[in-house]
Parts: structure tokens; C-alpha cells; sequence
């Protein structure tokens, strides 16, 4: 069994830097690892990277990130990334980390995703030039978590993180018109291609915590306002467990 | 004092997401008896003030409801039970 912490949408800043740290003070005795899914600060500015770094750095246990929107709002989201790996974080985008547990190897498979909405409701690569490059920049997320799932050696047990979420089913709670703009089933295709054991994924937070694929792959929303915790716990087994 | 329209409370919704000092994606406006009544969650007091600060900004006539919920307690709880996935 492997032990996965995970927690996304922290939006840390100057004002509660030091917080989530407070929080994970017994991670390293409950957990094998720290999945973070994006929204780790609230501009995307290397300032409040900083103070990421300062958070997660040296807690005990490997910390595996992907970016959010946020992360990305201030067009610094590679010097964002390269603070986050400067403090021994991993960050993702399209790629994939694998970590040795007492319980198992766990492959970690990542990117933020992007919105486009759900089959039957969601948007598609015509119309005017601003449309498409929307649709094409969800299934392009798509693809990114494909090219992760594509490199992942074999291992124990699989987890997708993503910002954005897979499926309908942990956004309840949300305003049905954004929906769209809150993930893409293209990522679930995706999961669901790659039979892993559990989807993570942030961003909601108004959502629901709990849902499944069409194949029936776990799905998580760790939104902190949704967990309501530092982090939420999942032991995980192995395949062949 | 004239009440603002549903167009201004989304132009300042908009603006409390767009505006640095706020960033706040999940503030919702609206009016009841002629007040501005705020709802929505923020982590920090400070965020809390920014945030109404904005609003007296764009709507100087109106009395407000502060309905915010600030959260200072989620990030530093640690979780009660863990989640088997099997």
C-alpha cells in the first residue's frame, strides 16, 4: 500500500505564508508522498513562488506538483516552476515522476489540463480563431497528459494529477454554465487509456471531492476549500495487491 | 442613492478577479433591501479587507452586507482519516 497525501488550490501569499506548513507537520509520519495540483499561489508571481518553495521545501517526503491557472497568471510560470524545483520540488507538465515507497513504486503522471467541458456539452476546434485555439489548447492538455502517462516506466501503482478536472462528477456543487471552464473530458479519455488507480485533480472549490471515470478510475478533488484539511489521504494499492 | 445594475455587480465580480490586489475568483455580489450583500471565502483578513475595499470603491452608495467567510483554518488542519482506494 502507498500512502499519498494530496492537496491542491493553497493560493499561498504573503498574508498566510507559513500556514499549510503548520498543517503538514505530522505529513511525513501519514504519508509516502505530497501531490500539490496547481494553484500553489494566487498571481503566478516568482515572488509568491518563494514562498511556495519555503512551504514544501524539506518536509520529509518527495513533493509532487503541477501548476495551476493562478500560477500562470503573470506569464512567469517557468521561473515559477524553476523556484519550485530549486527547493526540490517536482514540478510536471506533460511528464511523469516515479517514487520508491516501503509500500511500492508509485508513478506519478502529470500536466495543469485545460477546460473545453464535457461530451455532449463541450467546446469544439471551429468558429473564430479565439474558439479553436480554446478547444485546441483542451485537447492539446489532453495530449500533454498522454505524452506523461507515454513516458511512465511500469510501477506499482499509477496516479494522474492534474489542475483541471476530468470528469462532471466532482464538479457538482459548481454553477453548471462554467463547467467548461472547469475541465475536460478529454482528460479522462486519457486516464481511462492509461487504467491507472486514482485521478487527483484541483480547482473546484466549490465542487465535490469524490468521482469516477467512465471505466471507473477513482477521481479526487483535493480543492483545499473542498477536503476542508491540510491535505486529503489515500492508500493506494498496488495492482497486484 | 441608485442602486447599481445586475451589469455593474458583474463588472465589479469581474474586477475583484482581474485586480491584483484581490485575485478573488469566487465573490458574489448582490443586492436585498437596498443593501450590497457579499458572499463568498477568503483565507486571510487581509484578503477580506482588499476585498471589500474594492467594492466601497465601485459602489460608494450602497450599505454592505459582509456575508465573507474567512477560512483561516483549513490549511492547518491535518486530515482525521484516510481514503482506501482499492
Amino acid at each position: 500500500m502507498i500512502r499519498v497525501a494530496a492537496v491542491g488550490d493553497v493560493h499561498l501569499g504573503p498574508d498566510i505564508a507559513g500556514r499549510h506548513r503548520t498543517g503538514l507537520h505530522d505529513l511525513s509520519d501519514r504519508a509516502d508522498v505530497l501531490l500539490l495540483a496547481g494553484d500553489l499561489t494566487r498571481h503566478g508571481t516568482t515572488d509568491e513562488a518563494e514562498i511556495v518553495a519555503t512551504e514544501y521545501r524539506d518536509l520529509g517526503v518527495p513533493v509532487i506538483a503541477v501548476l495551476g491557472n493562478h500560477d500562470y497568471h503573470s506569464d512567469e510560470q517557468d521561473q515559477v516552476a524553476g523556484i519550485l524545483r530549486q527547493a526540490g520540488i517536482t514540478v510536471l507538465e506533460g511528464d511523469c515522476a516515479v517514487v520508491e515507497c516501503s509500500g511500492g513504486t508509485l508513478g506519478v503522471a502529470g500536466a495543469k489540463g485545460f477546460g473545453l467541458g464535457f461530451a455532449g456539452r463541450s467546446g469544439s476546434d471551429f468558429g473564430e480563431p479565439e474558439m479553436k485555439a480554446f478547444a485546441r489548447h483542451g485537447r492539446a492538455s489532453a495530449q500533454a497528459l498522454a505524452r506523461a502517462f507515454a513516458s511512465l516506466p511500469p510501477t506499482d501503482a499509477v496516479i494522474a494529477l492534474t489542475h483541471f478536472a476530468p470528469v462532471e462528477g466532482t464538479l457538482v456543487g459548481e454553477p453548471l454554465e462554467i463547467w467548461a471552464f472547469l475541465g475536460n473530458y478529454l482528460l479522462a479519455e486519457v486516464i481511462d487509456a492509461a487504467r491507472c488507480d486514482l485521478a487527483i485533480h484541483g480547482h473546484a472549490h466549490a465542487g465535490t471531492e469524490k468521482g469516477l471515470t467512465e471505466r471507473g478510475v477513482p477521481v479526487r478533488n483535493v480543492a483545499a476549500p473542498v477536503i476542508g484539511s491540510a491535505y486529503a489521504l489515500y492508500d493506494v494499492n498496488r495492482h497486484c495487491d | 442613492m441608485s442602486e447599481p445594475t445586475g451589469y455593474h455587480l458583474k463588472e465589479v465580480e469581474r474586477l475583484l478577479a482581474e485586480d491584483d490586489r484581490t485575485s478573488e475568483l469566487q465573490i458574489h455580489l448582490g443586492v436585498i433591501a437596498g443593501r450590497l450583500v457579499v458572499r463568498g471565502r477568503v483565507a486571510s483578513p487581509e484578503r477580506r479587507d482588499r476585498v471589500l475595499q474594492l467594492i466601497r470603491q465601485h459602489c460608494p452608495d450602497l450599505p454592505i452586507d459582509d456575508e465573507l467567510d474567512t477560512d483561516e483554518q483549513t490549511l492547518t488542519k491535518s486530515p482525521a482519516t484516510s481514503e482506501e482506494i482499492a
